[in-house]
C-alpha cells in the first residue's frame, strides 16, 4: 500500500524548492544587475562597438565668392582610390595572386598617373587600407568603375575600393591665391582666408550609424541612423574679381620689367570703408597645387646637389610664395611716411602749407650727417615743393618741430604701433623707436621715413586717414558670412577706428598730395582724373649692412583718387629692383597709374580731360571695308581720324590700322581701293622726344602712335618704342611709344 | 394528535393545500442514468471544444505564419526600397560633384586671364576709358539699352 506523505513532509517539501527558486532566482537577478547596472555602459559599448558601424560624414565646406558673388572657392565630391592587400595576400593560388597584383598596378598607374612599382608594392603589404591616390574627380572614378567591372572575373572589386571625400576648387587658380590661401588633405584651412576662418567654413560633420554583420561589413539596410551634415557657412569678400586681376596683371609686368628680387604687392582699397578691393602679391602659387613651386624657383631647387640642403630650400621656396607681403612683411616705407609728417606737424598748427624750408643737400642733427637725393639742395622750397621734391632736410626741420612727444602719439594714433587686425592669419607687428629710446637722430630718419618698418596694409590706413576727413579705418577682406540657404549671419561693421586729424587738416594734405601728383610723381598720374600721389625709395638697410650689397632698395607708391572726395587708395611696392632704375616714382609710380587707369572707369568715375590730355586721347578705328569711298572718309573724319587713299576704285578693300585699333586723334588710316603692294613706311626713332614731336615724327614716317604712360606733363619725353627704329613696317602701322619722367627721383 | 388525525379524516375540513404533497413517482426507463443539468451542460460544452481545438489552432497557426510572412514581405519591400533610395542618393551626389567640376572648368575657362589671352588671339583690343560713353539720367528720364533694360537713377 502506497504511503502518501503527510502534510509535514509536504510543508517540508515546498519550503526546500522555494527556498531553491529563490536562491536560483537570486543568483539571475544578481547577473542581470551585473550585467545591465553594473557593467551595463560597458556591455553596451561592447555590443555597439560589435554591432554598429559608425562614420562621419565629411561636412561640405563653406564657398568663398568676391563682392560680385563670383566663386572664388568651392568644394565638391571626390574619391580617394584605395586598395585591400590582405585581401590579396590570402589568394592560395600563387599565379591568380601574380595575376591580380599586375593587373591593379598596371590599370591603376595608368589611370591615376602614379608610379607602376609603388602600386605594385602596395599590394602586397600587410595592411587591409591602403590610399592609392586621394581626391580624384569623378570623371576618374567612374574609369577606376569600369576597369573594376572590365576585370569582374577576377573578383578585382574585393580589393580595390572608393572612399567619398570632397575637394577644394579655385576656380580662377592663382588669382588673390595669397589672400584665399589653401586647405589641407582633410580640408583643413593652412593659409589666408581658409585658415583664419577655418570654423566659419567648417561644417558640422553628419555621422551614419548601421549595423554590421561578423565580417564587419555595415547593413544599412538592417539598421541605420543617419544625421546629416551642416554644411559650412560661405564668405563673401570684398575683393573684386577684376580689379584683382588689373593690380596683378599690372604688377608681374612691373616686377618683370625691373628684374624685382623679392616679390611686390599692390593693394587697392576703399580709403572711407577699409574694404580691400584687391591686395596682390606676385611670386604667388596656385592654391590647386599649393606644393608646386614655380618654375624659376624649381630651377633654384634643383640646381643645389645636397639632398638636406635642397630639401630645406623647397621649403623656404613653398613658405615664401604662401606669405602675404602686404600683411605679413614689414619694411621702412621710405618717402611715402612725410605725408604722416607732414599731416602731424599740419594738425599740430606748427606749420601750413605756405611755409617755407631750406635744403642745401645736407642735414646734420647731433652729429648725424643725412644727404638729400639731390646733392646740391634744393634751396628755399614751400612745404608742397618739399613734399613734391621729397627734400629729407625739410622733413628733418619739420620732425624736429614736431618733437618726438608728439610724434610718437600720433605714431600710435596712425596706428603704426598696433596690428590693424585685418581679417587675415599671420599679420607682422610693427618695429619701430617708443618714445623713451628716441634721441633727435631718431626722430630724424623717422621722419623721413626710415629707422622703422611698417607693413604696407598699417601705411595704406595711415595714408586713407590722411585724405578720408582724418578718420582710421579698419582695413578687411570678407564684406559678409552667409548661411547655406543664402541667408546673411554677419556683415562687417564699416565703422572707423578713430579720427586721428581734423578734417581741415586731412582738406590740405589732399591739396599736398594732388601737387605731389602733378610735380613730383608724374608718372602716377591718370589723364581724365585728378589723384593724389606719394612715392617712396627706402633702403633695406639691415639686409645691406649684414650683406654689404649696397643695391638694395624697395620703390613704393601710394595714390588715391578721386583727389577732391577720395574713393580709392592704390598702394604699390617693389622689393629689390635689380634693374637700372629702382626710384618708386620710376618703377612703381607707372603701375598705380596703369591699376587706377583701368579701376576708375571700371567703378563708374567718369574721366574729364584737359585740352592737353585730350590731345593724348585715341579713339578706336572705324570698320570702312566694303564701304564706298566716300561713306568711309565721313566715317574717318567723324571718328577725327586723317586718311589717305591708296588705288582709284570707289570701294575700299583693305584700311591699315585695321578696324578696332586705337590710335591718336589725328591719326591716319589708309584706305586700298585696290589690289596693290602695301604702302610700306620705315619706323622713325621715336625715342628721347616729347609727345607733340612723337606726333610729327610719325605723321612724317607714315605710320600711327599710341601712347603708353604720362604723357601729358610738360617736357616729359619718350624712353622707349615698340618697334624698333629703321625697320620697315606697312604704312599706317600703330607703334606704341612709351613716356616716363625719369626725373621722379625720391628719397 | 388525535386533533390532526380527525381534522385529516373530516369532511368538514379539507387540509390538502396544507399538507406536504407526497413525492411524485416519475415513470424513468432503468438504463437511462438521467444528468444533472449542470453536468450535462459541461459535457456539452466538452464536447463542442473538443470538435473546434484543431480548426482553431490550424487557424491560428496560419495566422501568425501569415502575419509573420507578411512582415518578412514588408521588410523586403522596404529594404528594396531603401537600397533604391541610396542608389540614387550616391547617384545625386555624384551628379553634384560633376555639376561643380563642371561649373569650376566653366570658371576657369572665363576667368580674366584666359578671356584676355582669347581676346588678343582674335585680334581683339581693350577700349580705352576716352572710348567709353557715360549716360546722365535723372529721376525724369531714364536710358533704354540696346537689350531693351531700361534704366534710371534711382
Amino acid at each position: 500500500m502506497t504511503v502518501k506523505p503527510g502534510k509535514q513532509m509536504i510543508v517540508r517539501i515546498v519550503g526546500v524548492m522555494l527556498a531553491l527558486i529563490i536562491a536560483l532566482s537570486a543568483v539571475s537577478v544578481w547577473r542581470l544587475v551585473n550585467i545591465m547596472i553594473v557593467n551595463g555602459e560597458k556591455y553596451q559599448n561592447a555590443a555597439s562597438e560589435q554591432q554598429l558601424y559608425d562614420s562621419l560624414i565629411t561636412a561640405p565646406r563653406g564657398d568663398i565668392y568676391d563682392r560680385n558673388m563670383q566663386t572664388l572657392a568651392t568644394s565638391s565630391t571626390a574619391w580617394t582610390v584605395y586598395i585591400t592587400p590582405n585581401g590579396i595576400r590570402k589568394l592560395d593560388d600563387a599565379a591568380e595572386k601574380e595575376l591580380v597584383r599586375k593587373t591593379i598596378a598596371e590599370n591603376l598607374s595608368r589611370i591615376l598617373d602614379v608610379d607602376y612599382d609603388k602600386v605594385y608594392a602596395d599590394t602586397d603589404k600587410n595592411s587591409y587600407y591602403v590610399i592609392v591616390k586621394k581626391k580624384i574627380e569623378k570623371t576618374v572614378a567612374d574609369e577606376i568603375r569600369q576597369f573594376l567591372s572590365d576585370y569582374e572575373d577576377l573578383g578585382l572589386v574585393k580589393y580595390v575600393g572608393l572612399d567619398e571625400t570632397t575637394k577644394r576648387y579655385y576656380p580662377n587658380d592663382s588669382l588673390a591665391s595669397v589672400v584665399l590661401g589653401f586647405v589641407g588633405s582633410d580640408d583643413q584651412g593652412l593659409s589666408g582666408i581658409e585658415s583664419y576662418y577655418d570654423n566659419t567654413l567648417t561644417g558640422i560633420a553628419g555621422r551614419v550609424v548601421a549595423a554590421k554583420n561578423a565580417a564587419g561589413t555595415d547593413m544599412r539596410l538592417t539598421y541605420e541612423s543617419v544625421e546629416e551634415a551642416t554644411q559650412g557657412n560661405s564668405l563673401v569678400l570684398t575683393l573684386d574679381s577684376y580689379i584683382q586681376y588689373t593690380a596683378e596683371k599690372y604688377l608681374e609686368a612691373a616686377i618683370a620689367e625691373h628684374l624685382v628680387a623679392e616679390r611686390g604687392t599692390a593693394v587697392v582699397m576703399n580709403v572711407k570703408t577699409g574694404a580691400i578691393l584687391a591686395m596682390a602679391v606676385k611670386g604667388d602659387y596656385n592654391p590647386n597645387e599649393p606644393f608646386v613651386l614655380s618654375a624659376s624657383d624649381n630651377q633654384l631647387v634643383e640646381a643645389v646637389e645636397n639632398e638636406e640642403e635642397r630639401q630645406k630650400l623647397q621649403s623656404e621656396l613653398m613658405n615664401r610664395q604662401w606669405r602675404n607681403k602686404a600683411v605679413s612683411d614689414t619694411y621702412e616705407p621710405g618717402s611715402v611716411f612725410k605725408v604722416i609728417t607732414a599731416a602731424i606737424a599740419i594738425e599740430e598748427n606748427l606749420i601750413n602749407k605756405n611755409n617755407t624750408f631750406y635744403c642745401n643737400g645736407h642735414a646734420t642733427v647731433a652729429g648725424q650727417g643725412y644727404d638729400c637725393h639731390k646733392k646740391s639742395g634744393h634751396g628755399s622750397q614751400s612745404l608742397m615743393q618739399a613734399i613734391s621734391n621729397s627734400c629729407n632736410p625739410a622733413f628733418i626741420t619739420i620732425g624736429q618741430l614736431v618733437g618726438k612727444s608728439s610724434f610718437s602719439k600720433y605714431f600710435k594714433a596712425f596706428g603704426f604701433a598696433e596690428k590693424t587686425g585685418i581679417d587675415l592669419p599671420g599679420e607682422a607687428m610693427s618695429t619701430y623707436h617708443s618714445e623713451e629710446k628716441m634721441g633727435p637722430v631718431e626722430l630724424s630718419s623717422c621722419s623721413f621715413g626710415q629707422s622703422f618698418n611698417i607693413t604696407p596694409v598699417q601705411l595704406l590706413s595711415a595714408i586713407s586717414a590722411c585724405v578720408n576727413g582724418g578718420y582710421l579705418v579698419q582695413p578687411h577682406l570678407v564684406e559678409k558670412t552667409l548661411d547655406e540657404n543664402g541667408k546673411i549671419v554677419k556683415a562687417a561693421s564699416t565703422g572707423y577706428k578713430r579720427q586721428v586729424i581734423s578734417e581741415t587738416t586731412s582738406n590740405t594734405m589732399r591739396e599736398l598730395m594732388e601737387f605731389v601728383a602733378e610735380n613730383g610723381a608724374k608718372n602716377s598720374l591718370v589723364a581724365g582724373y585728378n589723384i593724389g600721389a606719394k612715392t617712396g625709395t627706402s633702403q633695406k638697410l639691415s639686409k645691406i649692412l649684414s650683406t654689404g650689397d649696397s643695391y638694395l632698395y624697395i620703390g613704393s607708391c601710394v595714390t588715391v583718387a578721386p583727389i577732391d572726395d577720395p574713393e580709392i587708395a592704390v598702394f604699390v611696392m617693389l622689393d629689390e629692383p635689380k634693374g637700372d632704375k629702382y626710384y618708386g616714382g620710376i618703377i612703381s609710380a607707372p603701375v598705380n597709374s596703369k591699376i587706377m587707369g583701368d579701376v576708375l572707369p571700371y567703378l563708374g568715375y567718369e574721366a574729364s580731360y584737359t585740352e592737353e590730355e585730350y590731345k593724348s586721347l585715341t579713339v578706336s578705328v572705324p570698320e570702312t571695308v566694303d564701304n564706298s569711298l566716300s561713306e568711309a572718309k565721313g566715317k574717318i573724319s567723324a571718328a577725327k581720324l586723317e586718311y589717305q587713299v591708296v588705288g582709284s576704285g570707289d570701294t575700299v578693300i583693305r584700311q591699315l590700322p585695321e578696324a578696332g585699333n586705337q590710335v591718336l586723334i589725328g591719326g591716319v588710316v589708309i584706305l586700298y581701293t585696290e589690289e596693290t603692294e602695301e604702302k610700306t613706311a620705315t619706323v622713325p626713332n621715336l625715342v628721347g622726344l616729347t609727345a607733340t614731336q612723337v606726333n610729327k615724327a610719325a605723321a612724317s614716317a607714315g605710320i600711327n602712335v599710341e601712347f603708353s604712360g604720362n604723357t601729358t606733363s610738360p617736357g616729359l619725353k619718350s624712353y622707349k618704342q615698340s618697334v624698333e627704329a629703321g625697320q620697315a613696317v606697312s604704312a599706317g602701322t600703330i607703334v606704341t611709344v612709351y613716356f616716363r619722367d625719369d626725373s621722379a627721383v625720391d628719397g | 394528535m388525535d386533533n390532526l388525525k380527525y381534522y385529516n379524516e373530516s369532511l368538514a375540513y379539507d387540509f390538502e393545500m396544507f399538507m406536504p404533497k407526497p413525492k411524485q413517482k416519475t415513470n424513468s426507463r432503468d438504463n437511462i442514468v438521467v444528468m444533472p443539468a449542470s453536468k450535462a451542460n459541461k459535457r456539452r460544452q466538452s464536447a463542442a471544444k473538443a470538435v473546434s481545438a484543431p480548426i482553431t489552432l490550424v487557424l491560428c497557426a496560419f495566422l501568425v505564419l501569415a502575419g509573420f510572412c507578411g512582415n518578412i514581405a514588408l521588410r523586403l519591400e522596404i529594404n528594396e526600397v531603401n537600397s533604391e533610395i541610396n542608389d540614387m542618393k550616391a547617384a545625386i551626389s555624384e551628379l553634384d560633384s560633376e555639376m561643380i567640376s563642371l561649373e569650376v572648368e566653366m570658371e576657369r575657362r572665363i576667368c580674366f586671364a584666359n578671356l584676355e589671352l582669347e581676346a588678343v588671339k582674335l585680334g581683339m583690343k581693350k577700349p580705352e576709358k576716352e572710348n567709353v560713353t557715360y549716360i546722365r539720367v535723372n529721376d525724369k528720364n531714364a536710358a533704354k539699352i540696346a537689350d531693351g533694360t531700361i534704366v534710371s537713377e534711382e
